[in-house]
């Protein structure tokens, strides 16, 4: 069929099934014009006019309040999370893990958050819309292989470091496991690093635009077998970093990694943790404050 | 319809003259319904939000500047609407007919036509089959889709080429 005639096909094949409300529309009780809001304006005493400037002082001095009291709560970081799919995302918590900040590590991963608000969502929350958009644009396989996905988590508290890990790693699981795939979350094995060491870690990775987590697991293999350098390393996948590491440590191995069904392989000699903790689906992300048609504002559309 | 011939109907809404009402009404309710039905995959509550959008458009008429395509305008609100119902309803929507059962099940129509809808609603990616309508049944420039999805002119070309491909390679 001709370019054309498709477009024109289209058209025509959608417009027949469109509904008409037209009669509904015109028997609701809105439908009206409102009278233009300038009108108002033209009855405007110079009193009302001087009233309009005191209000806007008023409303200046309330948002300068708001600007000094907002600057006396900003949020503690107390944990910072590197989550490695493919898309490398870090995400920033406060004590009661929620979401101060999350930034994209690559290309991969701003395509994850892109328009997406998280602050002050739950880590769960913020895992979920994660998972769910890493699914969506394929970062997520369904096969039998396992899908590998690193995790490091960096706080200064090791009580909520490791409440965190446990918490990302049970959510992850879940999350991938609800799209029908197999995951296997790897954590960054950076329980003894010191904090100098760390900070040392995350300016490589940085100067490598690649998360801590992917760090460490090209370290490691690099410690297995020093021909491989982060320059090698840093641009394979997270499954193609995970497979060199399983064969450097099996070397006699022919049996497929990610297998967690108690074979070798298996991977165990990075603790895992699944204790259950509970979720958070109430907050909803986006936020199109800005644009007509959202009840949550004050602009067309509201 | 031009956009002038638009953007004179509308100014006479703004004036309080309802009787153009209708023909703003038929120019644009394709692309409303469209871009609601793409985000809810359900036809009653379709037909509701695309009710709320003409009386939304409607009340908030005096705040439609000519800047912007009174469609794309309409489009947001629209859109927007639908996101907010999409929010609300998220947990309880328990719609699982596909867009392509609803449309082919609701009217009598020609073969051809059929085939074509199934393959628009099946074969593309949200992004493409929103992209498509906007262009195909809206009428939207290129231009103004990236300007509406926030997204890069090529990207948009590129995507609308790549969904005009797909539809011609299962026709």
């Amino acid at each position: 069929m001709e370019r054309n005639n498709l477009e024109f096909k289209i058209k025509e094949s959608l417009s027949e099934r469109t509904p008409d409300v037209l009669d509904k529309i015109k028997n609701s009780s809105q439908f009206k014009v409102p009278e233009k809001e300038e009108k108002r304006f033209v009855i405007f005493s110079s009193f009302k006019k001087m009233s309009f400037s005191l209000a806007t002082v008023f409303a200046l001095v309330l948002v300068l309040a708001l600007v000094f009291s907002s600057q006396k709560v900003t949020p503690v970081i107390a944990s910072t999370i590197t989550v490695d799919i493919n898309p490398s995302i870090q995400i920033t918590l406060d004590e009661d893990d929620n979401v101060i900040a999350v930034t994209s590590i690559n290309a991969d991963g701003e395509e994850i958050i892109r328009n997406i608000r998280f602050k002050g969502l739950t880590l769960d929350r913020a895992i979920e819309i994660i998972i769910e958009k890493a699914n969506e644009k394929g970062f997520i396989v369904e096969t039998t292989d396992e899908n590998v996905i690193l995790i490091n988590v960096n706080s200064k508290n090791a009580e909520i470091k490791a409440r965190v890990e446990a918490q990302l790693e049970t959510k992850i699981t879940s999350e991938v496991n609800k799209y029908g795939a197999l995951v296997k979350v790897v954590k960054g094995n950076s329980g003894e690093v010191t904090q100098n060491q760390m900070n040392s870690l995350v300016a490589i990775a940085k100067e490598n635009k690649i998360s801590v987590a992917k760090l460490l697991l090209i370290k490691k293999i690099i410690l297995l077998d020093d021909t491989f350098t982060i320059a090698d390393l840093k641009d394979l996948s997270v499954r193609e970093l995970y497979n060199i590491e399983y064969n450097l440590l099996n070397p006699e191995e022919d049996i497929e990694p990610g297998n967690n069904n108690g074979e070798p392989g298996n991977n165990d000699d990075i603790p895992g943790n699944n204790n259950e903790v509970p979720g958070n689906n109430d907050e909803v992300p986006g936020n199109n404050d800005d644009a007509p048609g959202n009840s949550n504002s004050s602009t067309n559309g509201n | 319809m031009t956009i002038k011939d638009i953007n004179e109907l509308v100014i006479k809404l703004q004036n309080g003259d309802l009787s153009v009402f209708d023909e703003i009404y038929y120019f644009t309710k394709d692309i409303v319904y469209y871009t609601i039905f793409i985000i809810l995959k359900d036809h009653q509550l379709s037909e509701d939000i695309m009710q709320d959008t003409y009386l939304k458009a409607l009340s908030k008429i005096h705040t439609y500047r000519k800047k912007a395509h009174f469609k794309s305008w309409l489009v947001t609100i629209a859109k927007n609407l639908a996101l907010n119902e999409y929010k609300k309803r998220k947990r309880e929507m328990l719609v699982d007919i596909t867009e392509d059962e609803y449309l082919l099940g609701s009217t009598p129509s020609t073969a051809e036509n059929e085939v074509l809808i199934k393959q628009i609603f099946t074969i593309l990616s949200d992004i493409e089959k929103e992209i498509v309508i906007l262009h195909s049944v809206g009428d939207l420039k290129h231009r103004e889709i990236a300007k509406l999805l926030g997204k890069p002119l090529g990207t948009i070309t590129w995507t609308y080429n790549q969904a005009i491909k797909k539809l011609r390679s299962q026709i």
